[in-house]
């Protein structure tokens, strides 16, 4: 009797959600669709496997057996670690598509709890959620996973090592420098009253400049240095001629100066043909720094026009405009790019081209301006995982 | 990946290293045109490395610090003034530090440990390393890095 009851309610309540359904906010839809899910879930027959082995289910079953509200509470309770693995291999929580060519109305497809999870942890990191997936990602949850894990995922780089200069992150996220400058170097960042005269810190200190900035990771070439902040800002100082700086008057810089047009950046990478480059957090390449000659491939991945020695502000590399690039290292006139393909590219000249002992004729790329792609020692299967499309 | 001014490191998920370029420091001892496992780190899973100049390092699972260039400068590499190393070997007397990360240069050495100490050694006498052949500690925690990736 009450089982009757109950279902005659449940279908007036449908046939008013019928009618009201247009009028409700995504909030109310998600919350609507939360639910209904959890219903469905109710009324679903035990799994055909888990009762005819009589055994223990398992306990991806278990989770898929809560009802979606209680899942929610659990999901909240994971730390980010647990939630990543579980969207990596729980395609039934997951239950993402690749976007659609375009959809009437985006929000009302499929959301699985672990995106409505995700979605809830950018929220609450103060960050705003697009309304439609920007391009190069095919799907939310590792994009969304990307924005709520933002700091464990970033690779931290908390020491560098120069020629005479020591660069160090602190457990406060301070930058500090230690070692000896000759006249002109600037490399430790410390405002001078004469930059011509040498100068030595003997340990460790911190950047005054940089006091109240968050810093995560610092690079040098050995003639310049570069910091990243928290936030995603660049900075940069050194002896800046060949534009290894970032700034568009090519000039030195005696402390830390932010280069503007850099925004969002997650790591940042100084190599030792006084080039640098930054990747930012949807993937692009960014360099900037010395040509060491227009004529052949240079290791910026675009070329240069002939009269130009450097490219003095950050450019993106337009050939690699279709990839996520997710690290990058520097070498003397050749560049090293992993995407989330797990592909990895080589921009530039080979890598033997400058090499003394090599014995070699020099080999550049079939064409030096362009990445060479080359499949293999790069791949992760994780990353593959993650960034292919369920089907 | 890592790279020196002629050489390369690319690290995989599973912790296999590769090297190629240059002899001097791509651990295999020989120029390479490819990519090929580090041999002597074949069976050791790799976590992290570093590669700057003309010399290459990296650390195991173990916390261990493994170095390597045939043209060592100063003591950059750790394992003494004169002792130029083409294939990747460990650095004795770190006291058993759990290394942590790494940034390995053409005259000196920085590498942190678990707790954020920084060890010191090679050339430099700004950081008061008047030994070249000893390890210094430096007086400065660094931010622990967080080279783990939040996938498994």
């Amino acid at each position: 009797m009450a089982a009757a009851s109950i279902l005659a309610a449940l279908r007036a309540v449908a046939t008013q959600c019928h009618a009201a359904a247009w009028s409700f906010t995504d909030e109310q839809a998600a919350e609507g669709r939360a639910v209904a899910d959890g219903l469905r879930d109710l009324f679903l027959p035990p799994p055909a496997a888990a009762a005819s082995a009589m055994a223990q289910p398992h306990s991806l079953q278990l989770l898929q057996l809560l009802p979606t509200e209680l899942l929610s509470v659990v999901l909240s309770h994971l730390d980010a670690h647990d939630l990543a693995c579980l969207a990596v291999t729980c395609r039934a929580l997951w239950r993402d598509t690749p976007t659609p060519p375009p959809r009437p109305m985006p929000l009302l497809r499929p959301m699985g709890p672990v995106e409505t999870e995700l979605r809830r942890r950018v929220t609450a990191r103060g960050l705003c959620i697009v309304a439609t997936l920007p391009k190069g990602a095919l799907l939310w949850v590792p994009y969304l996973l990307k924005h709520a894990l933002r700091d464990a995922m970033r690779r931290e780089v908390p020491l560098a090592v120069g020629a005479e200069v020591s660069l160090f992150v602190d457990a406060e996220s301070r930058l500090l420098t230690c070692g000896s400058d000759d006249p002109g170097e600037l490399m430790l960042g410390h405002d001078c009253i004469d930059p011509d005269e040498p100068r030595i810190i003997g340990s460790p200190t911190p950047v005054p400049s940089m006091q109240d900035r968050r810093i995560v990771s610092v690079a040098t070439s050995g003639k310049h240095c570069l910091a990243l902040s928290a936030e995603g800002e660049v900075y940069s100082w050194g002896n800046g001629t060949d534009g290894s700086l970032g700034h568009a008057d090519g000039g030195p810089r005696a402390v830390p100066s932010r280069i503007e047009s850099l925004i969002q950046i997650e790591s940042i990478a100084a190599g030792g043909g006084l080039t640098s480059a930054a990747v930012d957090e949807v993937g692009r390449l960014f360099t900037w720094g010395r040509a060491t000659d227009a004529t052949r491939p240079n290791g910026l991945g675009y070329a240069l026009d002939s009269e130009i020695e450097s490219q003095l502000t950050p450019k993106s590399v337009e050939a690699l405009s279709e990839d996520r690039v997710v690290g990058v290292a520097l070498g003397y006139g050749f560049n090293l790019a992993v995407t989330d393909a797990g592909a990895s590219f080589l921009v530039g000249t080979a890598i033997l081209a400058l090499s003394a002992t090599a014995r070699m004729r020099p080999r550049y790329c079939p064409d030096g301006s362009k990445p060479w792609r080359k499949q293999g020692a790069g791949s992760s299967p994780w990353l593959q995982a993650i960034f292919t499309p369920s089907r | 990946m890592a790279a020196g001014d002629f050489h390369a490191l690319a690290l995989t998920e599973e912790g296999e290293l590769y090297g190629w370029g240059d002899a001097s420091a791509n651990g295999h001892g020989r120029v390479k045109l490819t990519p090929r496992r580090v041999a002597a780190l074949i069976g050791q899973r790799v976590q992290l490395m570093d590669a700057r100049h003309d010399a290459s390092s990296a650390v195991t699972e173990k916390d261990e610090l493994f170095t390597w260039s045939s043209d060592v400068s100063y003591n950059n590499l750790g394992h003494g003034v004169d002792t130029p190393q083409a294939t990747s070997k460990r650095v004795e007397g770190l006291g058993g530090a759990r290394i942590a990360s790494v940034a390995i240069g053409g005259y000196h050495t920085l590498a942190a440990d678990e707790d954020g100490v920084v060890l010191a050694f090679g050339w430099s006498s700004a950081l008061g390393l008047d030994d070249q052949d000893a390890m210094s500690t430096l007086r400065v925690r660094v931010r622990k890095s967080s080279d783990v990736l939040p996938f498994r």
